[in-house]
C-alpha cells in the first residue's frame, strides 16, 4: 500500500492532543527522513535510432523505496506513487556514428510529452558524434504521473547507449508536498 | 498550501508544562507542516531575448512561484528569497540557432549570480560552443546547478554571456531558458 503524503493537522482545545495527532507527526519526521527515493540504472546496452526520441530502459533499481519502477513493464518509467514535488536527475551518454546531423539531447519528460528539461549539443566538425550529458529538475507530479529519460540524435545512423563508466542513470528523490 | 512565515522553529517546554491545542498549533504543527512546503518555484521564458555584450540576466515572464519571490513583470530577471537559508538552484538556457555569423571562436556562458552581481560573485560558467561550420547549426542548452547561502530579500538570477558580437537570442520551445529554486534549509 502506497504511503501518504505527510500533513499535521491543528488541535483543537477540547482534545488537545491524542495519539492520532501524535502519531501523524511522528509519521510526518519519518517520512521526511525517509522520503520516496530511486537509483535507477541502465546495465543493457540499448540503439538509438537517428532523428527518433528514445527512452531510456532502466534495467536495474540500485533503490527504490516505493516501488516507483519496474524493471520489466515500462521500464522507462519512474511513476510518482505519492503526489509532491520530485528533484530528478539523470546522465547519459551516446557512442558511436559520426558528426552528422544538429543534435545530440538528453531529456526529462513528463508524462509521455512535456520536455521539462534538456541538456542539448551540436555535434562538431572536429570530432566524432558521441554525446555526454546530464540535466536536473524539480517536477510538482501526482499519483500516477510519470518521468523518463529520453536521447535524441539526428546523425543518420544508428547510436548507442553506454555501459560501465558512462552507463545511463536516473535519480529520484521526493522533496516537498 | 503555501510556505510558512517566518520559518517556524518548535521551542523547548518547561517540566510540568502541560502539552495543549495552543501549543501545538504555534509549536508542532507550523513546523510539520513546513517541511512539506517549502519555497519552491519553476520559471520559464517565453519571449525570445537578445543576448547583447556584457552580462545579460535573463527574464522569465512565466512559470509558477509558490512564495511571491518572482514577478513576470517587474524585475522579472530577479528571484527574491522570502526566507533566509541555503537555496538549490538550477538554470538552464538554451540558444537557437546558432548565429549567421558566429566568428572563430564563438561560445556562450551560463552563470548563477546574487544580487546583481555580474563579475566577480558568479558561480559557473558552464559554456556552449557552436560550430563553425554552419552546416552544424542547432546551438545547444546547457544547465548549472548549485546551492546558495542567502538571506531574506537577496536576490538570484541567470546570466548568459558571449563571445558572439551580435545576433545571439534565447530559444524557445525546448530550448526555452528556465530556473528552479526550492529552499532547503536553515
Amino acid at each position: 500500500m502506497a504511503r501518504a503524503a505527510p500533513y499535521v493537522p491543528q488541535a483543537s482545545p477540547e482534545q488537545p492532543i491524542t495519539a492520532a495527532l501524535w502519531n501523524q507527526y511522528q509519521y510526518a519526521v519519518g517520512f521526511h527522513s525517509h522520503p520516496p527515493t530511486a537509483l535507477l540504472t541502465q546495465n543493457t546496452l540499448q540503439s538509438v535510432p537517428s532523428a527518433s526520441a528514445t527512452r531510456i530502459l532502466f534495467d536495474n533499481a540500485i533503490r527504490d523505496s516505493d516501488a516507483g519502477h519496474s524493471i520489466t513493464t515500462n521500464p522507462s518509467r519512474y511513476t510518482a506513487p505519492i503526489p509532491g514535488l520530485y528533484h530528478i536527475c539523470v546522465f547519459g551518454s551516446l557512442e558511436g556514428g559520426s558528426a552528422g546531423g544538429g543534435e545530440r539531447s538528453l531529456a526529462i519528460v513528463l508524462n509521455g510529452g512535456a520536455y521539462w528539461v534538456l541538456h542539448l549539443l551540436a555535434p562538431s566538425s572536429y570530432g566524432a558524434g558521441s554525446f555526454v550529458g546530464s540535466a536536473q529538475v524539480e517536477i510538482p507530479m501526482n499519483i500516477g504521473d510519470y518521468v523518463e529519460a529520453s536521447f535524441y540524435q539526428d546523425s543518420g545512423t544508428t547510436l548507442s547507449t553506454s555501459i560501465s563508466y558512462y552507463q545511463a542513470r536516473m535519480g529520484i528523490r521526493w522533496v516537498g508536498n | 498550501m503555501p510556505p510558512l512565515y517566518p520559518l517556524p522553529i518548535p521551542g523547548r517546554v518547561t517540566v510540568g508544562q502541560t502539552g495543549t491545542a495552543a501549543l501545538w498549533n504555534s509549536q508542532i504543527n507550523p513546523g510539520a507542516n513546513f517541511l512539506g512546503n517549502r519555497p519552491y518555484a519553476w520559471l520559464i521564458q517565453n519571449t525570445v531575448q537578445s543576448i547583447g555584450s556584457g552580462y545579460v540576466p535573463i527574464a522569465f515572464d512565466s512559470g509558477f512561484d509558490n512564495a511571491g519571490a518572482h514577478s513576470a513583470t517587474v524585475n522579472n530577471t530577479q528571484y527574491f528569497c522570502q526566507l533566509p537559508g541555503v537555496y538549490h538552484v538550477t538554470g538552464q538556457v538554451g540558444i537557437y540557432p546558432t548565429p549567421s555569423n558566429p566568428g572563430s571562436y564563438p561560445w556562450a556562458e551560463l552563470s548563477i549570480g546574487t544580487n546583481g552581481s555580474s563579475t566577480g560573485g558568479l558561480i559557473g560558467p558552464v559554456r556552449m560552443y557552436f560550430d563553425t561550420n554552419t552546416t552544424y547549426r542547432s546551438g545547444g542548452i546547457v544547465q548549472i546547478s548549485t546551492y546558495l547561502t542567502m538571506s531574506a530579500g537577496d536576490f538570484i538570477q541567470l546570466f548568459v554571456t558571449s563571445a558572439v558580437a551580435a545576433g545571439l537570442t534565447t530559444g524557445q520551445g525546448y530550448y526555452s531558458s528556465r530556473m528552479y529554486i526550492q529552499w532547503v534549509s536553515t
